[in-house]
């Protein structure tokens, strides 16, 4: 998955758990971008009484470079609080809950964030957005949350300065088809081509239809929109693409008090708060870093990340489908045997890709390696012929120029692992045709922006779509 | 050496963990004041009399050999070096 559950340690911590960031110029508002970092993965919408709920004792942070060291200048911090109204019931609401105040509403949480800006010798500055603002329950169901849209539209909360914050509950935007591509590398609509290890299933003789394993989940979101000028380095809203100082690198992290002491009366934290979860590009620490470092990953900052760049130079997948598919990647076979670093991966992922590689694009935020989700805030969103390929199918507003809702991540990862933009920094290589035709098939073509109609993402903020109600999922 | 040994005391509010790579990869919960020796009288005579504890205070013995604890409490962690304070520690340990 994107991030869901991708290390060891944090897979045993939902709450603290980040499995997708988003960061995009807002399509509706192009003068401000929108930035969304998911936590808690694969809730299941039916989990009362106790429903999901950001953790109290977790600090979520949304980390801002606009100057290219892989380090941020500005951190969103957010701090949740879960208060219970009735004490006397064992029920998450004892009636319809019909607004936010409403005392049908038993547990609830409220959060505030506050803003950090770092100045060059890390002296902080920080700036209180928003106290107490509320989120909105969880999507319980008719009778408990009639118009849940509605309810939810007020857990909006309006920013100084300009631009909107949400904190709550959506459904999963990521679709992926976990379950084959994790049973040794499954392509189900190339599985006929797979290797199979000898063991001829009959099964897998045949193309096969990808499954959205993320289909009718729910996730919880941290949603900002900010004016663009609030993000960059000059405090100005950039409007030139080729300058550097229209390039932000945006990554979300998540830490616990070092010491967790449990009590009659309580879990207590204790200490300063260290990293335990992180998320710049989606299957970063998924696919490129070992599972023996990935939970060390996860305490790391971008900043030193070259310590990671071996995986990403030469990642593993890429070895992997040439044995997996024999004769389908015989280029990508010989790139891997050549041993040459990708430098294609390592720009995307690491840098930022440079001018002159893409013509009219770039997104390069200098030479420190770091994995954050580079958006270049000068390119206007596109909303007339967006391609859930992003960049690879031309869409210089979509991934790896930050990342939309709708992008098919998967899909161009996979590609780009199997060598589809190799020849973009070396003119003698030639893609494998597979390289351009593989993916998971959760989409319809590249202008499908709605997986297939599975994901129902908003046309407005906060963009990811009204969470599964318990009551409706599993559907009967 | 005893690696699984561990103990609870609960006294007032107040809770010292005592950890040492050296002495044990368990954390050891233990009533410092109840199970410690002359030293941890003679740290408490010199507390104001208005001391008080409202939450808790972690110590780690980091290293037994150079005396380095650390120090958790609120959101902070400090590190003191204390060969005495070490030694109390990994005592009330044993």
């Amino acid at each position: 998955m994107s991030s869901h559950r991708e290390a060891p340690e944090i897979s045993k911590d939902p709450v603290a758990d980040s499995t997708d960031l988003y960061a995009f110029v807002s399509p509706d508002n192009p003068g401000t971008a929108t930035i969304i970092a998911n936590y808690i993965p694969l809730q299941a919408p039916a989990s009362g009484p106790n429903f999901w709920e950001f953790g109290h004792d977790v600090l979520y942070w949304i980390n801002i470079d606009n100057n290219g060291d892989g380090k941020a200048e500005i951190v969103f911090e957010f701090r949740f609080r879960a208060d219970i109204t009735i004490p006397t019931t064992f029920l998450y609401n004892v009636g319809p809950i019909q607004s936010l105040t409403d005392p049908n509403w038993n547990r609830r949480q409220r959060y505030t964030c506050d803003r950090i800006d770092y100045g060059p010798q890390g002296q902080r500055h920080v700036t209180r957005m928003v106290t107490d603002a509320p989120c909105p329950p969880c999507n319980i169901g008719p009778l408990s949350t009639p118009d849940y849209a509605g309810l939810a539209a007020q857990a909006v909360q309006p920013l100084p300065g300009g631009g909107q914050v949400f904190a709550g509950q959506r459904a999963e935007g990521f679709y992926v088809d976990l379950g084959a591509i994790f049973d040794l590398g499954d392509l189900r609509p190339f599985e006929q081509l797979h290797a199979q290890f000898g063991l001829n299933i009959p099964e897998l003789t045949k193309p096969g239809t990808g499954v959205n394993s993320t289909k009718a989940v729910n996730v919880h979101s941290i949603a900002l929109q900010l004016p663009l000028a609030a993000l960059t380095a000059g405090g100005a809203a950039p409007a030139d693409a080729t300058k550097a100082s229209s390039v932000i690198g945006v990554w979300t992290s998540a830490g616990r008090q070092k010491v967790r002491l449990s009590e009659e009366q309580g879990t207590y934290g204790v200490g300063p708060f260290m990293q335990v979860s992180r998320l710049g590009n989606p299957l970063f620490n998924e696919v490129l870093v070992p599972m023996s470092r990935k939970d060390y990953w996860n305490s790391q900052t971008p900043d030193g990340d070259s310590q990671f760049a071996d995986g990403v130079a030469h990642p593993e997948l890429a070895t992997l489908l040439p044995v997996l598919y024999p004769n389908v990647f015989p280029n990508l076979a010989a790139l891997n045997a050549s041993k040459k670093a990708r430098a294609d991966l390592l720009a995307v992922l690491l840098t930022g890709i440079p001018t002159g590689v893409v013509p009219g694009f770039q997104n390069y935020t200098g030479p420190t390696q770091a994995d954050m989700l580079r958006l270049n805030l000068a390119i206007p969103p596109n909303t007339a012929t967006p391609n859930n390929l992003g960049l690879l199918g031309g869409d210089a507003a979509g991934f790896p120029n930050g990342r939309r809702v709708f992008d098919d991540v998967v899909t161009i990862e996979v590609r780009a692992i199997a060598g589809a933009l190799y020849g973009l920094v070396d003119k003698t290589f030639t893609a494998d045709g597979a390289a351009s035709l593989v993916t998971p098939g959760l989409t319809d073509s590249p202008t499908d922006i709605t997986a297939k109609g599975t994901e129902n993402y908003l046309s407005q903020f906060p963009y990811l779509g009204v969470p599964y109600s318990g009551f409706s999922v599993p559907a009967a | 050496m005893d690696l699984t040994r561990r103990m609870f005391i609960k006294r007032s509010s107040v809770a010292v963990a005592v950890a040492g790579a050296a002495v044990s990869a368990m954390p050891l919960v233990v009533d410092a004041v109840a199970t410690a020796g002359p030293e941890a009288d003679a740290g408490t005579a010199a507390l104001p009399e208005t001391a008080s504890m409202t939450e808790p205070v972690i110590a780690r013995l980091a290293d037994v050999g150079t005396g380095e604890v650390h120090i958790f409490v609120g959101t902070q962690q400090l590190t003191v070096n204390d060969p005495q304070l070490a030694s109390l520690l990994y005592r009330a340990s044993r």
